[in-house]
């Protein structure tokens, strides 16, 4: 059967158009929502309903992220819903920050994530259970013995031992390619990225902010990111490079603090001046945008925009230099 | 022209052969094991809020799955087994019209879908607890764009079993029902990639549970648009590939 040419054309014109209609709209592009707000995913997951499902979840995003977590930790199981993955860009590039600021992360009260330093991700993971339990709290008996002997399994007591992260890097690919609103996926898969190069952390958080230009947080991962570059060319020999990087690390750093703070005074409850759906995570790194944008603006020498900083932010509380 | 009084029958025969081959018996299985799913957990209590939504999404995106599979499959058998057992051959020695068995054919795959999508989403809606807020017009907009979507499904599933196999089609077929989206995000550079129909666009059981306003009027009708064009697109070309069968 010979179908004219110009039928089929017509036909693959229809489709071209239908797909543009169809690209016009993408119904999963919003602010916020349940799926993706973490102190929700946290609830579900420790939910008896989630236990019974599995690794069964809203979205195939937190399914994987619940894989990076396995490969991570060498495939030893840990209970859902206790990640040790950091939850903020400010928990994952906790270092640069407190260099800037010049004293210890824990003074402000929070405890890192990953950062740099993998004895900091041990020890935040320390003690977590495991899915398969330890002999002593095992009812099973022989059968437990044999879990413990055929799987990945690791003595929750005893430190954890993480992998270098490279194998991680293709789940947060995927995860935010099936949900390019997962930002929690940009900032860990930025994070990870950058151990292998800044330039290429750099792009995948350009990405994620190019589908979520509202999410605060990764406009300050890229500030952290651009701050880390700016150290390193400061240690070169062409210094103006490194101050246009430093006044970009600010810009990025003051933009997130503007959207971030706009965000949690939506969020505040008139009546009882609380803050609702507004995670710790988010709040740290509110303060880490903040506290950023006056120091990098102190060091650029721009006063009178540090001032104007600490005014601005001022509703934040002490925690600001 | 196609003409509705020799449609009918033929969407009709459809429905029945569905009856006869139990296809019915296993929709009515996998609503009552969601229906236990459903009525288990509210029996064991939700701890939270939280867990009352994700149900909710859970039973929302099954119902979704389930009438989306089944329409595949019903669309996606039609020919190739009415062709392998010759049973096509008394139908077209009426006085119909090859493009009426066609339509007939589509209706009763789209009627069967959307009965399934029906119950299983009552049902859902029903039992599901809901402890957070939900905006019913988004809900609104959920179940009526579901309507396109199983007709594009059930138009691309015949288009694909008059072209191919029916293993491959459905595979092809099941491909672009389920993962559409996903391949869309990942070869988004390929433009035959972007040719796709993309029927996860119509699905907006996550945007419900997450609480969130209803789509702006124009984008609904953008959508609806472009999924009409899919439709007849999928439509026109199988009844040209069926017209020109020899048989």
């Amino acid at each position: 059967m010979r179908i004219p040419a110009a039928k089929i054309l017509l036909w693959l014109s229809g489709l071209a158009v239908a797909g543009w209609l169809a690209a016009q709209v993408d119904p999963g592009r919003y602010e916020g929502g349940r799926a993706r707000d973490e102190q929700e995913r946290a609830q579900r997951n420790r939910s008896a309903l989630a236990v019974m499902l599995g690794e069964f979840r809203t979205s195939a995003s937190d399914v994987m992220f619940i894989k990076t977590e396995r490969y991570m930790h060498g495939g030893v199981a840990f209970r859902q819903g206790q990640r040790t993955a950091a939850q903020g860009a400010e928990d994952l590039y906790a270092t640069e920050e407190e260099e800037m600021a010049g004293h210890d992360g824990e003074e402000h009260g929070h405890s890192h994530g990953h950062g740099d330093d993998e004895h900091g991700a041990a020890c935040a993971s320390h003690g977590m259970p495991t899915v398969i339990p330890p002999a002593e709290k095992d009812f099973r008996g022989w059968v437990g013995d044999l879990y413990r002997a055929v799987k990945p399994w690791r003595d929750s007591s005893k430190p954890h031992i993480h992998t270098d992260g490279r194998e991680l890097l293709p789940w947060f690919r995927l995860m935010t390619l099936s949900d390019p609103g997962y930002i929690q996926g940009y900032l860990a898969g930025g994070f990870w990225l950058q151990k292998q190069g800044s330039a290429m952390a750099l792009d995948f958080i350009e990405e994620g902010l190019r589908k979520n230009p509202e999410a605060f947080q990764l406009h300050l991962s890229r500030g952290l990111l651009r701050l880390r570059q700016a150290r390193d060319a400061e240690a070169g020999p062409v210094e103006e490079s490194a101050r246009v990087l430093f006044v970009e690390a600010r810009d990025d750093c003051l933009r997130a603090a503007e959207l971030g703070l706009s965000q949690r005074l939506a969020k505040v409850d008139e009546e009882s001046g609380t803050v609702e759906d507004w995670s710790k995570y988010q709040e740290n790194d509110l303060l880490a945008a903040c506290r950023l944008a006056i120091i990098l603006s102190e060091r650029l020498g721009e006063v009178q925009t540090a001032a104007r900083c600490r005014e601005r932010f001022a509703a934040l509380g002490p925690h600001l230099p | 022209m196609i003409r509705l009084a020799h449609v009918i029958p033929v969407a009709r025969a459809a429905l029945l052969d569905l009856v006869r081959r139990r296809d019915v018996a296993v929709a009515g299985i996998f609503t009552a094991a969601l229906l236990a799913l459903l009525a288990g957990a509210r029996a064991v209590g939700l701890e939270n809020p939280a867990t009352g939504t994700l149900l909710l999404n859970l039973g929302l995106t099954l119902a979704v799955g389930a009438a989306h599979l089944m329409t595949l499959l019903l669309g996606a058998r039609q020919f190739p087994e009415e062709l392998e057992n010759r049973t096509l051959y008394p139908l077209l020695a009426r006085p119909v019209r090859r493009a009426e068995v066609l339509a007939g054919k589509w209706i009763a795959c789209v009627l069967a879908g959307t009965g399934l999508y029906a119950v299983l989403t009552l049902a859902v809606l029903a039992l599901a607890p809901r402890l957070e807020f939900y905006d019913h017009r988004t809900g609104f907009q959920m179940v009526a764009l579901q309507i396109p979507a199983l007709m594009t499904v059930a138009a691309w599933a015949m288009l694909l079993s008059l072209l191919l196999p029916k293993g491959p089609a459905v595979l092809i077929a099941g491909v672009m029902t389920f993962a559409s989206g996903a391949l869309l995000r990942l070869a988004a550079a390929f433009w035959l990639v972007r040719l796709l129909p993309d029927v996860s666009k119509l699905d907006l059981a996550l945007r419900y549970t997450d609480g969130i306003g209803p789509l702006p009027v124009s984008d609904v009708i953008l959508l609806a648009g472009g999924a009409a064009i899919w439709i007849l697109l999928g439509l026109a070309a199988a009844a040209q590939l069926f017209a020109g069968k020899r048989l």
